[in-house]
C-alpha cells in the first residue's frame, strides 16, 4: 500500500466508532471518527484518497440529509450506509442517490470491507477523472479567444470551408489556428480533439 | 321607583280612577235609590219597613265587589233614598241616626263575610251558608236598632213594635238575597251569561209552572187545603238540581218580582203581603243551599273529568311507553307510544297479559331486558314498574324506554375503540420491537467488528494462534446469530402495510372526539375544531386516528396540571405542494426547551407513567404516510403539533 488510504466513520454510537476504527485501523487504514454529520461537515478539506462510512440514524442532521449536503457541496467522497433493520427503505434511497452500498447492523466487516474498497477505487477514478478534466480545462484556458471561437466550430463537425465562412477570415488561417490548437492541446487529430472537449465538458 | 317619582301630579290614571269611582258612587245612588222607589210598598206611616228591601242587596254588592272602604256611601245612599222616596217625612235625626246604623251594620256584615273568608262568587256551600247566616243576622241587627229608634222618638207605637220588629227583618232578609244574583251573574259576560243559560227554551217549563205554581197560590183558596203554598217548590227544586247556584239564583229574582207583582197588581187580599214574604224567604233559602251542593257537586265532577282528559294528554305526549295492569298482569291501559312500541300487537295491547308482552314479569323498580318482535328484530328496553294501590285495587304501572338505539350506538363506539386499542397495542410492539432491536443491533454489531478487528491485528502479527482466531470467529457468528433471532423477531411483529382511502379529515378528528369523550369531559377541556367537512386525503384512517389520539391525550395531560385555560385547536387545511396540513394546539404550559430536539426520540418522556413511545410512534406513522410531524414553533400559547400529509389524490373541494 502506498498511499494512505482514509476511512471516516460518522456514527453517534461510540462502540460502532471504535469498533469499526478498530477494525479498518488494523487493516492498515487511516481511521477519523465523528459523532455526528455536523462535526463531519465542520471538519472540512480530507486527506484524499478517502470513504465515509454513515450511519444513517443520527441525532440533528440525518444520514440522508448528510449525503444531500456533501452532494450540494460537490464533495465526490463516496458514502457508504448503515442501517437498522426497519431502515431498508431509507437505505435504498440513499443507494438511488449514489451510495456505493448499504449494510443493515449487525454485518460482516469484512463485506464492509469489500465496500470500502470499491468505494475507494471509485474515489480513486473519481478524483483521477477530475484531474484530467482540471487539466484539460487548464489547457483550454491557453487558448487565444479566436482559437477557442475555432475550436467550438470545429468541435461541432464542421470543415475550415464553413468556419472560414462562418468568421469571416481565410480558409488559410483557419488552419494555421486548427495547428496550434492541435499543438496547445496535445492532440495529433480533430478526432481526439472533438473527445477532449467533451471529457471537459463533463 | 323611578317611574312614580318621575309621574306627574296629574298622572292620566289618578284622572280616570277618579271619573270611575264617580261613576261607581252615581250608579250605586241611583240603583239604591231607583229599587228603594219601586219597592216602597205598604210602609208603615211613612217608615222604611216594607215587605221586599232589595236595596240591601246594593249596599252588599257594592261592598263585597269594591272593598269595606266604600261603606260611608252606604249612609250617602240611605240619606238620598230617604231624601228623595220619602221626602223627609219623618223628625230628621232618627232619620240620620239609623243611615248611619245601616252603613255600620251592612259594612260589618261585609267585615265578617271577609273575616269568615267567604267567596263572593259563592261557588261553594259554604260561602252560600256563609252569606245566609250573616245577612240573617245583620237584618235583625238592624231591625232591632231600626225600630228602636224610632220608638224611642214617638213614631212607633209599643203594641206594634214587635210586628214592626219581624216586617223589617223580614223586608231585609229578603232583599238581601238579590245579592247572590249580582254576585254571580254581575262579573264579564254577564249579558252573554244571561241570554245561554236563562233565556232558553229549557227555562220555559220552569218559568211556566211558576205561573202555574203562583195562580194556585193566590186563586185557589179552599177551606180545606188552605193556601196552595206547595207547588212553588217543583220549579225551584227542578232547577237548583239542573242548573245549580247559577240558575237559582236568577229564578228566585224572577220568582220574588212575579211574586209580588201579582200580588200589588191584582191587588190580591187572599193573602198577605207579610206571610208571602215569609213563604218566598224559606223558598228562597232551600233553593240557594240546594243549589250551592249542586254545584259543587258538579265542580268536583268537572275538575275530575279534565283531570283525567289532562293525564291521558300527558300519557299520550310521553316518550316512555306506558302501560297499566291490573293485579292479574292484564293491561288496562296502554299510551299511543306503547302503541307504537309494540306495534306488532295489531288490534290493541289492552286486554293483553303482561307475560305476552314481556320475555320476564319485570320486578319492581327499574330493569333492563331485550322484548323480541315475532320478525326476530330485538327491542332492548329500560322497564320502571311501580306497583300501587288505586280504588283499593293492585295495579301496577309500567313505563317502557326503547335503549335499542343508544345500545347500538354504544356498541358501535365500543367496537371502534376496541379497534383504536388493538392498533395502539399493535403499533406499541412495533415501536417498541423496532426501538429495541436497533438498540441491540448497535452493540451485536461492535462485538462483531473488535472481533473481527481482533483477528485482524493477530493476523497481522504474523504468529496467530489458531486457537484464538477460531473463538474469535466463534464470538462473530454467535453475535451474528443473536442479530438475525431480532430480525425474525421484527418479522413477527411488523405492522400491516398502510390501508389508504379517501378519508375526511373531519370525520376522522371527530371519531377520535367520541373515543375521547368521556377523558375531554374530565378534564373539563373544551375542543375547539375548524375543518371543512370537505377536505380529504388518502391516509389510512385507523393509522390516523391513533396519531390523533396519541397529540390529544398529550394536550389532555398537559391541561390537567393546573392550567388557566383549559381549550384544545384542531385545525385542518389544504396547504401548498398538494399536502394537507392538520394542526393540534393546546393552552397548556407548551413543550420545556431540554426535551424538545428529542421529542421524537423513543422512551423520551416528561411523564411518570407511559413509555415515551407515543409521539415516535406517531411520528413513524406519519413518516409511512410520506408526511411529516413537527412542533409548530409559531404557536405561543402551549403545545401545538403540526401533521402535513400528501394527498396522493387530489382533494374534493
Amino acid at each position: 500500500m502506498t498511499v494512505t488510504e482514509n476511512v471516516y466513520i460518522v456514527d453517534d454510537d461510540e462502540a460502532m466508532r471504535d469498533s469499526l476504527a478498530a477494525f479498518f485501523t488494523a487493516k492498515g487504514f487511516r481511521v477519523v471518527t465523528f459523532a455526528s454529520a455536523e462535526e463531519f461537515l465542520d471538519a472540512g478539506a480530507m486527506a484524499e484518497p478517502a470513504c465515509v462510512i454513515v450511519d444513517l440514524q443520527l441525532p440533528g442532521m440525518s444520514g440522508l440529509a448528510l449525503q444531500a449536503e456533501l452532494l450540494r457541496r460537490h464533495r465526490l467522497i463516496p458514502v457508504i450506509v448503515l442501517t437498522g433493520q426497519g431502515d431498508i427503505p431509507k437505505a435504498v434511497t440513499a443507494v438511488k442517490a449514489g451510495a456505493v452500498d448499504f449494510f443493515a447492523k449487525p454485518f460482516e466487516p469484512v463485506a464492509l470491507l469489500g465496500a470500502v474498497r470499491n468505494g475507494l477505487d471509485r474515489d480513486g477514478q473519481n478524483r483521477r477523472n477530475a484531474a484530467e478534466a482540471a487539466e484539460i480545462r487548464r489547457r483550454l484556458a491557453q487558448l487565444s479567444p479566436r482559437e477557442s471561437e475555432v475550436l467550438k466550430l470545429i468541435s461541432e463537425g464542421h470543415p475550415s470551408k464553413i468556419i472560414a465562412r462562418e468568421l469571416n477570415i481565410s480558409v488559410r488561417t483557419v488552419d494555421v489556428h486548427r495547428c496550434n490548437i492541435l499543438e496547445k492541446l496535445h492532440c495529433n487529430n480533430a478526432t481526439a480533439l472533438v473527445a477532449l472537449v467533451l471529457r471537459a465538458k463533463s | 321607583m323611578t317611574t312614580s317619582a318621575n309621574a306627574p301630579p296629574y298622572a292620566p290614571g289618578a284622572i280616570r280612577s277618579g271619573v270611575e269611582n264617580l261613576r261607581v258612587a252615581l250608579v250605586y245612588i241611583v240603583a239604591y235609590c231607583l229599587l228603594d222607589w219601586i219597592t216602597f210598598i205598604h210602609p208603615f206611616e211613612h217608615l222604611n219597613i216594607t215587605p221586599w228591601n232589595p236595596p240591601v242587596a246594593t249596599s252588599l254588592f257594592l261592598l263585597l265587589t269594591r272593598g269595606l272602604k266604600w261603606t260611608p256611601l252606604l249612609f250617602v245612599g240611605a240619606l238620598t233614598a230617604d231624601i228623595t222616596v220619602r221626602h223627609l217625612s219623618l223628625p230628621l235625626a232618627p232619620d240620620l241616626i239609623t243611615d248611619v246604623i245601616e252603613a255600620v251594620v251592612y259594612g260589618g256584615a261585609v267585615w265578617v263575610m271577609g273575616r269568615l273568608a267567604m267567596d263572593p262568587q259563592l261557588a261553594r256551600l259554604r260561602d252560600v251558608v256563609i252569606f245566609l247566616l250573616v245577612t240573617a243576622a245583620a237584618a235583625a241587627v238592624m231591625a232591632v236598632a231600626y225600630v228602636s229608634v224610632f220608638w224611642a222618638s214617638g213614631v212607633i207605637p209599643a203594641d206594634k213594635v214587635a210586628f214592626l220588629l219581624m216586617k223589617y227583618w223580614i223586608g231585609d232578609t229578603i232583599g238581601a238575597m238579590l245579592a247572590p244574583a249580582l254576585l254571580i251573574h254581575a262579573s264579564a259576560g254577564f249579558r252573554i251569561r244571561i241570554r245561554r243559560e236563562i233565556f232558553t227554551w229549557q227555562s220555559l217549563l220552569p218559568v211556566l209552572s211558576l205561573g202555574a205554581a203562583l195562580w194556585a197560590l193566590f186563586f185557589i183558596q179552599d177551606p180545606v187545603l188552605g193556601h196552595v203554598l206547595y207547588p212553588m217548590f217543583v220549579p225551584l227544586v227542578w232547577v237548583a238540581a239542573t242548573k245549580g247556584i247559577r240558575g237559582t239564583t236568577a229564578f228566585l229574582v224572577v220568582m220574588q218580582v212575579a211574586a209580588i207583582t201579582m200580588a200589588e197588581a191584582l191587588d190580591i187580599k187572599t193573602m198577605p203581603i207579610t206571610q208571602l214574604q215569609v213563604f218566598v224567604l224559606f223558598l228562597s233559602w232551600t233553593g240557594l243551599l240546594l243549589g250551592a251542593v249542586v254545584s259543587e257537586r258538579e265542580q268536583a265532577r268537572i275538575s275530575v273529568v279534565n283531570g283525567e282528559a289532562r293525564l291521558r294528554s300527558i300519557m299520550n305526549t310521553s316518550p316512555d311507553a306506558m302501560l297499566i295492569a291490573d293485579e292479574n298482569g292484564r293491561i288496562e291501559y296502554a299510551n299511543r307510544r306503547a302503541g307504537m312500541l309494540f306495534e306488532w300487537f295489531e288490534k290493541s295491547l289492552v286486554g293483553r297479559r303482561l307475560s305476552e308482552v314481556f320475555p320476564r314479569i319485570p320486578g319492581d323498580g327499574s330493569s333492563e331486558m331485550t322484548v323480541q318482535a315475532p320478525d326476530g328484530q330485538a327491542l332492548y328496553v329500560e322497564v320502571a314498574k311501580a306497583d300501587v294501590t288505586i280504588g283499593g285495587r293492585n295495579t301496577s304501572v309500567l313505563a317502557v324506554r326503547d335503549l335499542t338505539e343508544r345500545k347500538k350506538a354504544e356498541w358501535q363506539l365500543r367496537q371502534h375503540k376496541n379497534l383504536i386499542e388493538q392498533v395502539s397495542k399493535d403499533n406499541l410492539t412495533d415501536g417498541l420491537s423496532a426501538v429495541l432491536a436497533h438498540e441491540i443491533n448497535q452493540p451485536l454489531s461492535a462485538i462483531v467488528n473488535y472481533s473481527s478487528a481482533l483477528q485482524e491485528t493477530l493476523a497481522a502479527s504474523g504468529n496467530p494462534s489458531p486457537k484464538i482466531m477460531e473463538q474469535l470467529a466463534k464470538i462473530s457468528i454467535q453475535a451474528k446469530r443473536a442479530g438475525s433471532v431480532i430480525e425474525r423477531l421484527r418479522e413477527l411483529s411488523r405492522g400491516a402495510v398502510l390501508k389508504r382511502e379517501m378519508t375526511s379529515i373531519r370525520a376522522l378528528v371527530d371519531d377520535v372526539l367520541a373515543l375521547l369523550g368521556d377523558e375531554i369531559a374530565l378534564a373539563q377541556v373544551i375542543v375547539e375544531v375548524n375543518i371543512d367537512p370537505k377536505l380529504v386525503a388518502a391516509v389510512d384512517r385507523v393509522q390516523l386516528e391513533q396519531v390523533a389520539v396519541n397529540l390529544i391525550r398529550n394536550s389532555l395531560e398537559a391541561l390537567t396540571e393546573g392550567s388557566r385555560e383549559r381549550r384544545i385547536y384542531i385545525d385542518a387545511w389544504l396547504s401548498e405542494n398538494r399536502t394537507v396540513a392538520i394542526e393540534i394546539s393546546d393552552t397548556g404550559p407548551g413543550i420545556a426547551s431540554d426535551v424538545a430536539h428529542t421529542l421524537f426520540e423513543p422512551f423520551v418522556t416528561t411523564r411518570t407513567s407511559g413509555m415515551g413511545l407515543g409521539l415516535s410512534i406517531s411520528n413513524s406513522i406519519v413518516e409511512a404516510h410520506g408526511g411529516k410531524l413537527q412542533v409548530n414553533a409559531e404557536w405561543q400559547h402551549g403545545a401545538s403539533f403540526r401533521i402535513t400529509l400528501p394527498l396522493y389524490i387530489g382533494a374534493a373541494r
